[in-house]
This record gives structure tokens, C-alpha cells and sequence, in this order.
């Protein structure tokens, strides 16, 4: 991640998918949307079904909606930026000691946890 | 050839054969390991390691370039403070759990555990081992993420030019 061409490209990638998630909703427009491949192939839910109409509430200022969508996607979204941004963008919001804590074997071993629990408790009730 | 490593329970020494095994300052309690090995294992406990304690004694140390000691020319062997940990790519591997629907990122996170795991007990080789088997898992799971979303333009294009020509002819 040193060369200063990709780093541009891959943030255009975000703007754009930004504007995109921000200004169509994928439950309507859902053919221009790819589908989940493991909903679609086997019917059940996975950990990330439900994410583009998340992103799309959350990008307009829904947070109900969104969480009821995803919640996983809406609870993981601040650590991703979190982490992401001192990974790629060498920015550290939690100080590096901070930084170090978030790729911890407490902190993968619990998302592997909730995303499992997730993927299990979505599929009977939700 | 199999490359052993030692370690004083501080640095890690080596690789070395078993034949330079012999020569270095080992007993049955020092901690080895090599590649067919999942942890640091007590020469006593390794069969092939035996004879090596059956010498009579050590030789002793000589001042002089014929001991081969530390090869720092090998990447796996830095010293514990400079040796930074491998990227765990749990950002990747929540990103593709949570984005590209495919359960390859919940492969990724076991493996981003395991780097932390074993970096924490100094097993460097072990935490790049990890490290480069949840990048391979995050990949995949990227690419069949794309390849799917290709699939499925590909036929909703087919869909709509189908449908044209539906409506054509």
C-alpha cells in the first residue's frame, strides 16, 4: 500500500461506491444490485445479507432502518473505518497501542463469535 | 534437508541441520523447532534429536568464524524487538464476511486469530504461515465475490437483450 496511484484509485472506488449506495436503493432498484450468492444458492441468510440496503439507509440518515436490515453491518461499519484508516491511511484514532488492540486475538475471537452467533440466530428468528 | 531452529528462550537461533545441530549449546530441555512441527518442542521429546546427547561432551567454544551461529541473513530469524507482527487482515476478512456474502471471511478471521496467537508466543514463521493463509482466504473470497457479481450482470444483460428480442420478434 506505498504506491500513491493505487491508494487514489481505491478511494475513488469508495466515492463512488458512496454516491452509488447514497442515491439508489438496492430494495428497488434490486436488478441493478447483485443479490446475496449464498441466499440465493442455498436460502439461508448469510452475516452479510442485508448490507447494501443497510448502507443505503445508513447513507441517508436511517439508522433504524438500516439496523433492522443488517445489524452486524451497522455495528461492524465503526470499527472498519476505525481499523481500516490506521491501516491504509497510517491514521490512528485509538493511539497505536489502540491500533494494536483492534488486531488482537480478544478482538478477532470475539467478531468470529458474533458473526457465527449472527449467522446462526438470523437464520431461526430474524 | 529439514532446517531446525533452537531458541535460549529469548532469541531464536538458526536454521540449522542436524549436523550443525550438534556443534550449538543444546540440552535435552532447549526448545526446537522446524517446519514439520506445529510448536517449539524439548529436543528430549524429538527421536531424531537422541544421538545428539549421546556425545560425550560439547565441544568447546572456539572464538572463530567455523561456529555457525546466528544467520541473520534468514528473514524468520530477527530479533523478537525488531520482528513486527504479520497483518492480521481482519479488516479484509470482516469486509468480505459482511460485504461479499461468502463464508471464506469467517476462514480469514480464524487465521487473523491465529496470527495474534502465535505472534504472541514468538512463533514468527507460524504468524506469517497465518498471516499469508488468511490473505488467501480473503482473496478468494473477493474473487468469488466478483466473479459472481459477473455472473449476475451477465444474465441480467442477457435478461434484457432476451427480452428485446422478445419484443422485436
Amino acid at each position: 500500500m506505498r504506491k500513491p496511484l493505487l491508494k487514489i484509485v481505491i478511494l475513488c472506488g469508495v466515492l463512488g461506491l458512496i454516491w452509488i449506495y447514497k442515491s439508489f436503493d438496492p430494495s428497488s432498484d434490486s436488478t441493478y444490485f447483485p443479490p446475496c450468492p449464498v441466499y440465493s444458492l442455498s436460502g439461508w441468510k448469510c452475516p452479510g445479507c442485508g448490507s447494501q440496503r443497510a448502507a443505503h439507509a445508513l447513507l441517508n440518515g436511517e439508522l433504524g432502518s438500516a439496523w433492522s436490515f443488517n445489524p452486524l453491518f451497522v455495528l461492524v461499519l465503526p470499527y472498519l473505518v476505525i481499523a481500516g484508516l490506521a491501516e491504509y491511511g497510517g491514521i490512528h484514532l485509538l493511539g497505536k497501542k489502540g491500533s494494536a488492540f483492534l488486531n488482537s486475538r480478544w478482538v478477532i475471537w470475539s467478531f468470529f463469535i458474533i458473526i457465527i452467533l449472527y449467522w446462526i440466530l438470523r437464520n431461526l428468528w430474524l | 534437508m529439514k532446517q531446525y531452529y533452537f531458541s535460549d528462550g529469548q532469541e531464536r537461533f538458526g536454521p540449522f541441520s542436524l549436523e550443525e545441530l550438534r556443534s550449538q549449546p543444546i540440552s535435552k530441555d532447549t526448545l526446537i523447532w522446524h517446519e514439520e512441527l506445529d510448536d517449539w518442542t524439548k529436543a528430549g521429546e524429538l527421536a531424531e534429536l537422541t544421538p545428539l546427547f549421546e556425545l560425550p561432551t560439547m565441544p568447546p567454544p572456539v572464538n572463530g568464524p567455523n561456529i555457525p551461529s546466528v544467520t541473520p541473513s534468514n528473514p524468520n530469524v530477527l530479533d523478537s524487538s525488531t520482528e513486527e507482527k504479520p497483518k492480521t487482515w481482519l479488516v479484509e476478512s470482516i469486509l468480505v464476511t459482511v460485504l461479499c456474502c461468502l463464508p471464506f471471511g469467517v476462514a480469514a478471521i480464524i487465521n487473523a486469530a491465529k496470527v495474534d496467537s502465535r505472534y504472541a508466543v514468538g512463533d514468527y514463521v507460524g504468524a506469517k504461515k497465518s498471516s499469508d493463509e488468511a490473505k488467501k482466504w480473503t482473496i478468494i473470497g473477493l474473487i468469488s465475490g466478483l466473479v459472481f457479481m459477473i455472473i449476475y450482470f451477465g444474465y441480467v444483460f442477457f435478461i434484457a437483450v432476451g427480452g428485446i428480442d422478445d419484443f422485436d420478434f
